[in-house]
């Protein structure tokens, strides 16, 4: 698989489900390799797919963002309890979205599946640890300058 | 005439989005059901009357696809519409969804008036569509 092809389609789904589905505009931006970047807690989602290739997407966001997602994927107030139980869902169903849109991308009319999302915790610096397995990765940066990271790992088995 | 409906989603973020654009489309709704995968979507469609299903097709224990198999079995395709809402775009599947009776597909993420145009599609035969 082209790494690059596959990166040009990751960040140009990314950016567009993030403004149709939660209306959130985005810039690519270089990725900050130190934790202060960071707020203490991330939400990190694995998505694992399987066609002419196999490997699995990931996206990484502070929970905060994931609030400030969910309230505008479903008009609620930013903090209210609404958006913030819905904060990590609303994580994993934009990486699906994000999956789907680059998996057609790259593999057309080629048969493929893709597994349902599984959300973790993570630190700042486990986050870094496992972002140097990554083969493609994106960093975009919101409108409020919350990070918010994609990226994707080929042929690999589960998260370490 | 007012339809009673059936959401079956995984992602409980996602049956509110839907709740709220089909809410957007000026349909008459009586009772909205939630399903959150294929198993809870056939006890619903077994003890309560439903005229359309708004179904993902990635869902853990059941899926969408395994849902349609089985209404297909039980000729529940025949009498209820089903719109198939997915991130999955590959086109094979959609396809062979389409050829099993499925009657419309949208991918998210979709837009109030996209939903709006798809269901005035579906239930063109019926008590003339969409009104608003």
């Amino acid at each position: 698989m082209d790494k690059e092809q596959l990166r040009g389609a990751l960040a140009a789904a990314a950016r567009q489900v993030l403004e149709d589905a939660a209306f959130v505009f985005t810039e690519e931006a270089d990725a900050p390799t130190d934790e202060s970047a960071w707020s203490t807690a991330i939400s990190q989602v694995y998505l694992p797919f399987v066609g002419p290739t196999c490997g699995r997407f990931m996206l990484a966001a502070s929970s905060r963002l994931g609030e400030s997602l969910a309230a505008e994927m479903i008009a609620a107030d930013p903090g209210s309890p609404e958006s913030e139980e819905e904060a990590e869902d609303s994580l994993r169903e934009l990486l699906n979205m994000i999956s789907g849109a680059t998996l057609e991308e790259v593999f057309r009319e080629e048969p493929w599946e893709m597994a349902v999302p599984e959300l973790r915790q993570v630190s700042p610096a486990e986050y870094l640890a496992t972002r140097l397995d990554a083969d493609v990765w994106v960093h975009l940066d919101t409108e409020d300058a919350d990070p918010l990271e994609l990226a994707v790992f080929l042929g690999k088995g589960e998260p370490r | 005439m007012s339809y009673n409906l059936l959401i079956v989603d995984d992602s409980p973020i996602t049956r509110k989005v839907v709740k709220r654009a089909i809410s957007m489309t000026g349909l008459e709704v009586g009772t909205v059901h939630e399903a959150q995968d294929g198993v809870e979507a056939l006890e619903v469609l077994g003890s309560q009357w439903v005229d359309i299903v708004f179904a993902d097709l990635n869902m853990p224990r059941m899926s969408g696809v395994e849902l349609i198999a089985k209404m297909a079995e039980g000729h529940l395709l025949e009498d209820i519409p089903v719109i198939v809402i997915t991130s999955d775009r590959n086109q094979l599947r959609l396809a062979e969804l389409q050829d099993r009776g499925v009657s419309a597909h949208l991918n998210k993420p979709f837009r109030p008036e996209d939903l709006r145009e798809v269901m005035s599609r579906v239930l063109g035969n019926k008590a003339g569509g969409v009104h608003g």
